[in-house]
């Protein structure tokens, strides 16, 4: 039976982002990657579909990842954040609070070891249980020992992050 | 049944039957309700899954903006399965975008086929034709040789009979063919004395290299006579000059130095000094300050941080809550340098480089933005940790970043990921 992709694009793309800027940090980067993505698969058109977009969305974003550390290996001078980008105006407190937040939330992730941390967002991303096994190697129910530890440690990451973040405040 | 596992309680939570392990949905169920425990445990799960979906809720973009899916149907059926080979699925299920563009990629192919036929005749031609292109060339330059030389004037024995002047510019055309055809035979093969002058330029020039000059009948004569030594027994040659070349990078560093501003040769003898107390028997210098734990570059100095902060003319920028475990300084260049190691967690080490900013060297900083390539060559960082000891060396990947600070140029170099390493340098303290 064919695959509906249009149906299948309107209700992965937004995962499928969230799955990417967490990997790449970068929104609209994120974006492209996931059009890259569904661009692949419609030349594709894999059997199971969900499983394959979601692998090669990983596979780009490690590329993305190794491209970025080959340019930093270049020395680049990189300014202080206010001094490259002063913002025009004060930005309102609630959006500040929240991209405080989003910078925890990813450095409690970057604590995570790269399997649990893909787990994680692999389940986050909308994969069952037996799709994120098939994609890691994991068996089914390692896969729920995986994601109990991963979300034990993002939480806890998370909240050591937080202290140590009011202690240099 | 015995108490449910963590990973079974979160597949479990996650409605994931296939996860349970052997247990049912419905022995798991009716376990829960029977074990406090399990009970307990199971809130507590649910705790943490809430909340770690809400913290993974946060670190998403706030909007999205999908292009129409039929753009990246066009964008599929772009590309061209010839030259794209994931273009086809193993599967051999049929592509979408093959589908798309079933049309489009039947006719594209035999136009591929007929390009490459065309290479192929011309590359063929061009092999057999090889043999005939001097000839051609030489026929080609003699005929505008006459030709020119009829613009000139009128040919010789023409007469101005058009059949006349033609055959005598067909004469002077072969004649032409045959003196070109001399020249590039000579130049193919040159002169006899052509070989015997090469011969005695690189008889002279091995001499010269040598640093005695010998007639080749003698270096054959010895040759014969007696056996050549082994490589290793064979004097190093030694250029004539290469004392005088010595007293002249010498000779330069002393002008350099004479010639260097006044408050960095006042630095000098700070550099001394410390060196002089480093280097004391009892290593006081060292114990005192707790530092020299590790070794720093090879030509720098082990400096107190008070000394730092004095070679600098401001304060020594570390990472907070990391332990200092060496600082070095140098004056080189335009400025004084100092060197930072500091202890990571994973027991590698965080290096930071500081100096103060000239802002002769980095003046186009206000025009180029945050990111600037650095107008001087970089070491390669592989390099640079083959040249250490052992014992420092971190790890096969290191990422280096940059920042102005409060007037200083700061260069970090860690094992870690530029992000995790930007972090860390947003915690930069005096």
């Amino acid at each position: 039976m064919p695959t509906d992709w249009a149906a299948l694009y309107e209700s992965m793309y937004s995962d499928l982002v969230r799955f990417l800027y967490r990997k790449v940090w970068d929104a609209q980067r994120a974006e492209d990657l996931a059009q890259e993505t569904f661009v692949r698969a419609l030349r594709h058109d894999p059997e199971k579909p969900r499983a394959w977009v979601f692998t090669v969305a990983s596979n780009l974003a490690r590329d993305e990842a190794r491209t970025a550390m080959r340019q930093r290996r270049h020395l680049k001078l990189i300014r202080a954040e206010m001094e490259a980008d002063p913002p025009a105006s004060p930005a309102p407190s609630e959006s500040v609070e929240r991209e405080e937040r989003s910078a925890t939330v990813r450095l409690a992730l970057d604590a995570l070891s790269e399997r649990d941390r893909e787990v994680l967002l692999l389940w986050d991303g909308g994969l069952s249980y037996a799709e994120i096994a098939e994609q890691t190697g994991l068996s089914a129910g390692a896969v729920g020992t995986t994601l109990s530890r991963a979300r034990n440690r993002l939480v806890t990451a998370y909240k050591e992050q937080e202290q140590r973040n009011v202690a240099s405040d | 049944m015995s108490h449910l596992t963590d990973g079974q309680l979160h597949a479990y939570l996650d409605g994931s039957v296939e996860a349970l392990e052997g247990a049912t949905l419905v022995e798991a169920r009716s376990h829960i309700a029977e074990c406090d425990d399990c009970r307990a445990r199971l809130e507590a799960a649910r705790l943490v899954r809430d909340e770690a979906v809400s913290l993974l809720g946060t670190a998403a973009p706030s909007s999205f903006s999908p292009p129409p899916f039929e753009e990246l149907e066009r964008r599929a059926a772009r590309v061209d399965p010839v030259h794209d080979p994931a273009g086809e699925p193993p599967s051999g299920r049929g592509s979408v975008s093959g589908r798309i563009a079933a049309s489009g990629s039947l006719l594209r192919r035999p136009g591929s086929l007929a390009w490459a036929a065309s290479l192929t005749v011309a590359l063929t031609a061009g092999w057999l034709a090889r043999g005939t292109v001097d000839s051609g060339m030489m026929a080609d330059r003699s005929a505008d040789r006459v030709v020119a030389e009829s613009l000139e004037g009128p040919a010789a024995g023409g007469g101005g009979d058009d059949e006349g002047a033609f055959r005598s510019m067909a004469a002077q055309s072969t004649e032409l063919s045959s003196e070109l055809k001399e020249d590039l035979d000579a130049q193919a093969a040159p002169p006899p004395e052509f070989f015997a002058r090469e011969a005695t330029e690189l008889q002279e020039g091995a001499d010269r290299r040598r640093g005695t000059r010998v007639p080749m009948d003698e270096v054959a004569t010895e040759s014969a006579g007696e056996e050549a030594p082994p490589l290793d027994d064979r004097p190093t040659p030694v250029p004539e000059d290469a004392e005088d070349i010595d007293a002249r990078r010498l000779e330069t560093r002393n002008r350099e130095q004479a010639a260097q501003p006044e408050p960095q040769r006042a630095l000098e003898p700070v550099l001394e000094r410390a060196a002089a107390k480093m280097a004391r028997p009892d290593g006081a210098g060292r114990a005192s300050a707790g530092l020299g734990a590790v070794e720093g570059p090879a030509d720098w100095q082990p400096v107190r941080r008070e000394q730092a902060e004095a070679l600098l003319g401001g304060a020594l920028k570390t990472v907070e809550g990391l332990p200092v475990l060496s600082v070095y300084a140098r004056a080189a260049g335009a400025a004084p340098e100092v060197w930072t190691a500091q202890q990571l967690a994973s027991g590698h080490q965080l290096n930071l480089r500081q100096t103060p900013l000239a802002v002769d060297r980095f003046g186009d900083l206000e025009e180029g933005g945050a990111e600037n390539e650095r107008d001087e060559p970089v070491a390669d960082p592989v390099s640079e940790m083959e040249a250490r000891p052992q014992q420092q060396q971190q790890a096969y990947y290191e990422t280096l970043q940059s920042l102005l600070v409060d007037g200083f140029l700061i260069e970090a170099r860690a094992p870690l990921s530029p992000d995790s390493l930007r972090v860390l340098l947003s915690r930069l303290r005096d």
